[in-house]
């Protein structure tokens, strides 16, 4: 999802259910406040329960003003903010726990402090661990135990102290030979909340990384169900008792530690010029730019721009900053040629796209600004010529081509994200959950020597067109020799355009596929190596929203409803192609928690022949570090 | 639902986080459908707000680099893949024939020595605002050095397959084309790239920030020195707009150094105007406190004290400007010019020499400075852009500053005439030019008074004139100059408007008018040879003919290197009869344009005009031999084979030829005739020769000089004598 440009709007100023403190903690901050009142939002008119929407008439069939009437009547506010107040107070004692293990576990006194007196937990044996492989990564899991069973094994004994637990918890994470940690960090996310019958439970899901200097690092990924000690008044709850979920551990030994080495300073090092602009983040550069986007969408293409085999990058940037073009050098550094290639747009561009437009050989670039797409043609020795504007794809995010008519030539398609073009309001999506009322998708025909025609209608793809896309990507799903196009679109259903010779007809739903979510990011590839393209769809994941979603006070009337609006929080999808219709392995393949994820790709980095994935991710950190 | 959304955007307007802070995250796939977490282990968990990813082999190595596009510091990340886990490789690099040349779609599929197999799709475009390298890489496994298969699937339908393949390497394939090629990097990097993330720049000091486009200042109620408060007006050529507190001393460091340098700074026309937030920020200090403060300074500029309103106004402004709804900092000032439009923002201690620089900068066209907003330049490709002025009207409104939303609204009436404007120039751009044309009347109907509406106007009309029938053309021209004349009126000095003025006088054929507006316009850009060999073609066409060389003379100086200038220089200078310069300059002509026939011609023209009959010759001659049906070099080769007095270039009998030729060839003006004329009376046939020079002056006015040279040589065709063209001759050279 995202949020930026929006026309100021009177601020809500209607009468919100106020949040109760009933746990005694101090009221949740208002972003977090906010954002459970956003995903309530999701459907209906939310803070605004009486103020009803005129909503424009949709192509979808669910009846707006019935969904907005219903809301105020079946959901608990009360409840949901107690919900999110108590989340606040049980993660500022997970807090303890991080702070524990940070100061290298020398404190007793900081778990003794979150610790109810009775607590108890069964014993976790790091002997259990079932190592799954065993090359380069090695990695294990336990096997996952039912939670709703209250009975501990009893092979496995108990612990009364919260020290003892997290030892064992952590104990994977030891290097073999004794060292001490030269790095440690430890996450918590608490995702789901249950206060309705004691003993109160919240599901963690927490992330510890050691490294060590010797080159071995290791992590621990768990989900934990936390039981808790509730007492009157203003005290803190307790933990009374930590069972596992899901419990993986990995490894990894080379002379870095880590797979991956940052070594961008030395890349663009001998050009002061990149080295200043990149430094700064978008945000330092709004600040002296009135032209800027503090959403920060602001892509890259890699391309081999002067044909001598090693790959190049095009850096798109927002208004009033120029893109960049860095040339790879014989030693593998790069020099800037933005100036000289005459590619240093300062205009406002989302992304680029490098392809020989024209089949003579060299890579042409193909550029998505606020009001059009810009096409240059290359015309030798990275000297690229403004060839035309392409009008009709405006505001554009993500760009790609293919030869959908297999004609010889690459086409273009263009994602157009939000109707709005630099004035007036920004055009409000609507409804939250199936948005139709975004910016057009085009389809751009090629002739062959670079001119290209809008075919979008004729060719079908004008169908679930204006769905705020965020980016789109060609795979022949179908294996019948022509290219099908998966859109993910922000607000709502994303679409499967099946390509029958030239003709499109959105077959996601049919699929399977139509993972009604914030669709940021779509890559395909052969995951379990059957020969038949797999889909992996980046969405936002949300705390909040599975806390809140998942309460039985949340749209109790409107179960399909409440399952759809987890749907949209719950994070990443994958899903596997070659059989009837697709199969999502999201949660048992573990590729969901990307978190606020955008460009997602398949990435085979241990060259094993099996495609990893990796999640770029992260909305917005801004001045007040106020991280939901 | 809306009224939360943009509460909750104005949340982060206020410089709340919102999933900020996000680790990266990477899934190792097991093999089964299962994939483990290893974001950390595996180095990528960048706590950036990460936007793009991009994929690449980058050095080569086998296995595959990534690049991430950040929305924080660092805004780039080069990660390169050590992977040290000893597994095989091999990657593709495609090239179509009958497909697209990129191979876009292909599937290549490798199989492996156990017979399970790996395909990839090739794709331009993937994951979000990304895109990945063309070259397919295959990771391999603990394959060793055993061969593989590969096959390719190309769009075309055709199919390649490769039965033995031996991994380690990169490859090319063609399609339709074998064998493989290897096109493994030729040499490895002689130094392998350091470690390290490009450093945070860190906290910077003073911001400061161009305001562009330029806005009006909100209305500024201020107490001057204990006067009644009353709105700041602008009468220097630049004020600064100091906000200071007297409980902060770094303000109060930064008056007593405007105070020090406060004669310099009105020398540049500057004026300093400290307003005080004492009383109005929610401190505890006063307005008395700031009297103090400056009584103390003895500040030598007016002072003054603001009140909350104006404070929460600036907020607002900051929000909308900078995406940061936050109050400004202190010390904070706004540079303002004598319209009261903002220019330039201070966000900390505004450092005099730089202030000083700025108002430089912005002296300048707002082109150059919309092109460097920030240290770092480039070029835009889109049309200036406007301070949405309706958007700030709406903001003020709904914060009840209904003084500045009405100055805003007001601003905005001569805005939309703009905005039409800005639509009308992408619509000519986009060839639309009928809806280009209502635009611009519309904005002209909204703002008479805005000088580039009626000159695009005027342009397009010329436009539309020279696609016109001559009926439409003349109305079109019509209109054209009278938008032309408008543009002259409320900007006399712009270029493009007099320049417009002389080419629709020109069409309309009233050259004698279309002199003063093209003069008037190289008096305002004097390096224009274009205009100079415009207006030098006209003062020559007006019989000026001085006046007319004179022109191209001087475009000839400020243009030496054009082609172009220099033929029409020469040209005129031929038209003159001064032969020796014009042989010069025509020389310079033909170096720039070797190949141009025209030229050439002109050259071949002065040559004999200077008497250098061989050269001379050589060229038409040569001429000749490019194009047969070139009559005008045809006659000029008879006439120097006719009367050259070198007897090695006579020949009157090719002459002859040359000149019936020609004559044949339609060719029955008075050149091609005394041509003829000549052409006979050197091969002795007096009487004809006679008849022809007597037919030929016919078409000659007497009195002219070309009349009485004619005249002269008809007297010796009479006498029997033939023409011998001698240096001292009067001119013409040629007969005209």
């Amino acid at each position: 999802m995202q949020l930026n440009s929006l026309h100021p709007e009177s601020a809500c100023r209607s009468a919100l259910p106020r949040l109760s403190t009933q746990s005694g903690q101090a009221p949740p901050r208002a972003t977090l406040y906010l954002l459970a009142c956003l995903l309530i939002c999701l459907i209906g008119p939310g803070c605004s329960g009486e103020q009803k929407e005129k909503a424009p008439s949709s192509a979808n069939d669910e009846p707006a003003e019935k969904i907005t009437a219903d809301l105020s009547s079946d959901t608990n506010f009360d409840q949901l903010a107690y919900v999110e107040s108590f989340e606040r107070a049980a993660s500022g004692q997970l807090k303890k726990i991080t702070e524990w293990i940070e100061t290298g576990r020398e404190k007793p006194d900081l778990l003794d402090s979150i610790s109810s007196e009775n607590y108890r937990a069964a014993n976790i044996d790091p002997g259990q661990l079932h190592i799954q492989r065993d090359a380069g990564f090695r990695v294990g899991n336990l096997p996952k135990r039912p939670t709703s069973s209250p009975d501990l094994p009893a092979e496995t004994g108990e612990s009364d102290s919260l020290v003892n637990t997290w030892n064992q918890l952590l104990s994977p994470l030891a290097e073999p030979t004794g060292q001490s940690p030269a790095e440690q960090r430890v996450k918590f996310k608490i995702t789901r909340v249950q206060l309705e019958e004691p003993p109160a439970k919240t599901s963690a899901i927490v992330s510890v990384f050691a490294r060590y200097n010797n080159g071995f690092s290791a992590e621990v990924n768990a989900t934990l169900q936390i039981a808790w000690q509730v007492k009157a008044g203003d005290a803190k709850p307790l933990i009374q008792s930590i069972t596992i979920d899901d419990f993986e551990t990995a490894h990894y030994e080379s002379a870095e530690g880590v797979t991956f080495t940052d070594r961008t300073l030395d890349l663009i090092g001998r050009e002061p010029g990149l080295v200043n602009q990149f430094s700064h983040g978008t945000e330092y550069w709004l600040s002296r730019l009135m032209q800027g986007d503090y959403a920060g969408h602001f892509g890259l293409a890699v391309g081999d721009i002067n044909g001598d085999g090693r790959d190049d990058i095009y850096v798109c940037q927002p208004a009033g900053l120029p893109n960049r073009l860095l040339v790879q050098r014989e030693d593998g550094r790069v020099e800037d040629q933005s100036a000289t290639s005459g590619l240093d747009i300062l205009d406002q561009t989302r992304s680029a796209l490098f392809f020989d437009m024209d089949n003579d050989g060299d890579q042409d670039l193909l550029v998505a600004a606020a009001s059009f797409l810009l096409l240059y043609e290359n015309e030798g020795q990275a000297k690229l010529k403004l060839r035309s504007k392409l009008f009709e794809a405006r505001s554009a995010y993500s760009l790609s081509a293919a030869d959908y008519d297999n004609d010889g030539d690459l086409d273009i398609h263009a994602c157009g994200y939000a109707a709005f073009f630099g004035a007036g309001p920004f055009p409000f999506a609507y409804p939250f959950h199936d948005a139709n009322n975004g910016g057009r998708n085009v389809l751009y025909q090629n002739d062959g020597k670079g001119n290209f025609l809008d075919v979008t209608n004729s060719v079908g793809l004008d169908e679930n067109n204006s769905r705020f896309s965020m980016a789109s990507a060609w795979e022949d799903y179908d294996l019948d020799g022509d290219l099908d196009l998966y859109v993910a679109n922000d607000f709502g259903r994303n679409s499967l355009f099946q390509n029958d010779q030239g003709q499109f007809r959105d077959v996601a739903k049919d699929q399977e596929v139509e993972d009604q979510s914030f669709g940021m990011s779509v890559d395909w590839s052969d995951v379990n190596r059957d020969g038949t393209p797999d889909l992996y769809v980046s969405n936002m994941f949300s705390s909040a929203g599975n806390r809140v979603s998942f309460q039985s006070g949340y749209m109790s009337r409107q179960p399909e409803l409440q399952s759809r609006v987890q749907y949209m929080a719950r994070g990443n999808s994958l899903f596997l192609g070659g059989k009837e219709r697709f199969e999502d392995i999201s949660i048992p393949s573990n590729t969901w928690m990307g978190r606020w994820a955008w460009s997602s790709k398949f990435v085979d980095f241990d060259n094993d022949g099996w495609d990893d994935v990796v999640v770029a991710n992260g909305y917005l950190t801004r001045q007040v570090p106020d991280d939901l | 639902m809306r009224q939360s959304y943009s509460q909750f955007i104005d949340q982060i307007k206020q410089g709340n986080s919102f999933s900020g802070k996000e680790r990266n995250c990477a899934f190792l796939n097991l093999g089964n459908s299962k994939f483990a977490n290893v974001s950390s282990i595996s180095g990528l968990d960048f706590i950036d707000d990460a936007r793009g990813l991009a994929v690449t082999d980058w050095d080569l190595d086998g296995d595959v680099d990534l690049i991430f596009a950040n929305r924080t510091a660092p805004q780039l990340r080069f990660l390169q893949n050590d992977y040290p886990g000893g597994h095989g490789f091999v990657s593709f690099q495609l090239v179509g024939k009958s497909s697209n040349r990129d191979g876009v779609g292909a599937r290549v599929t490798v199989t492996l020595p156990d017979k399970t197999s790996m395909t990839k799709t090739l794709r331009a475009g993937s994951g979000f605002l990304s895109q990945s390298s063309k070259r397919l890489s295959f990771g391999l496994g603990a394959t060793g050095q055993d061969k593989i298969a590969v096959r390719v699937d190309w769009p075309s339908g055709q199919v390649q397959n490769f039965p033995a393949v031996e991994p380690g390497h990169h490859y090319r394939i063609t399609e339709e084309a074998d064998p493989l090629e290897i096109v493994d990097r030729q040499k490895e990097l002689a130094t392998a790239l350091a470690p390290g993330p490009i450093p945070n720049a860190g906290n910077p000091g003073t911001v400061s920030a161009v305001c562009y486009p330029r806005m009006r200042l909100p209305v500024t109620p201020v107490t001057l020195e204990n006067q009644s408060p009353k709105p700041l007006t602008f009468r220097s050529r630049y004020t600064l707009v100091n906000l200071w507190a007297s409980w902060c001393n770094p303000c109060l460091s930064e008056l007593k150094e405007f105070a020090n340098q406060y004669e310099e700074l009105k020398k540049l026309d500057l004026q300093i105007i400290a307003l005080s937030t004492d009383g109005a920020d929610g401190k505890s200090t006063t307005q008395a406190d700031a009297a103090r403060a400056a009584t103390k300074l003895a500040l030598p500029f007016p002072w003054g004290t603001v009140d909350r309103s104006w404070l929460d106004k600036l907020t607002l402004l900051r929000g909308e400007l900078f995406g940061l709804k936050q109050p400004f900092p202190m010390p904070t000032s706004i540079l303002v010019d004598e319209k009261g439009d903002m220019r330039a923002f201070y966000l900390g201690v505004v450092n005099v020499a730089e202030l000083k620089r700025d108002m430089q900068k912005l002296d300048r066209q707002d082109e150059a400075i919309r092109n460097q907003l920030t240290s770092l330049s480039g070029h835009w490709i889109s049309v200036p852009s406007t301070i949405d002025y309706l958007k700030f009207a709406s903001v003020f409104k709904t914060h009840g500053y209904s003084e500045d939303a009405a100055q805003y609204d007001r601003l905005a009436g001569g805005q939309k005439a703009r905005q039409y404007y800005n639509q009308a120039l992408q619509s000519m751009e986009a060839g639309q030019m009928q809806m280009a044309e209502s635009q611009l009347r519309e904005a002209i109907k909204l703002d008479d008074s805005f000088a580039p509406a009626h000159l695009v106007l005027g342009n397009l009309l010329m436009q539309l004139a020279s696609r016109s029938s001559a009926g439409g053309q003349k109305q079109a021209l019509d209109m054209a100059l009278r938008e032309y004349q408008k543009t002259r009126e409320l900007d006399p000095e712009n270029f493009d408007a007099l320049v417009g003025l002389g080419n629709v006088m020109i069409q309309q054929r009233q050259t004698d008018q279309a002199v003063e507006p093209l003069e008037a316009a190289l008096v305002v850009k004097p390096d224009a040879w274009q205009v100079r060999v415009l207006l030098g073609r006209l003062l020559i066409n007006n019989k000026e003919l001085g006046k007319g060389v004179d022109q191209r003379d001087q475009a000839m100086q400020s243009s030496s290197e054009n082609g172009e200038v220099a033929a029409a220089y020469g040209s005129a200078l031929m038209q003159l009869g001064r032969y020796p310069q014009a042989l010069k300059v025509l020389r310079t002509a033909v170096d720039k344009k070797p190949d141009d026939p025209r030229m050439a011609r002109l050259l071949a023209d002065s040559l004999l005009a200077n008497g250098d009959f061989k050269s001379a010759r050589m060229r038409y001659a040569s001429a000749l031999a490019n194009n047969r049906r070139d009559v005008d070099s045809m006659l000029r080769l008879a006439w120097i084979m006719a009367v050259s007095p070198d007897p090695s270039l006579q020949d009157p009998a090719a002459a002859l030829r040359y000149s019936q030729q020609a004559v044949s060839a339609g060719s029955n003006g008075t050149a091609a005739r005394q041509t003829l004329a000549a052409a006979l009376a050197a091969g002795g046939q007096f009487p004809r020769a006679m008849q022809q020079q007597a037919a030929a002056m016919q078409l000659i006015p007497r009195q002219s000089s070309q009349f009485q040279a004619a005249n002269r040589r008809l007297d010796l065709y009479r006498e029997g004598k033939s023409y011998q063209q001698s240096k001292t001759d009067p001119v013409p050279f040629f007969p005209q």
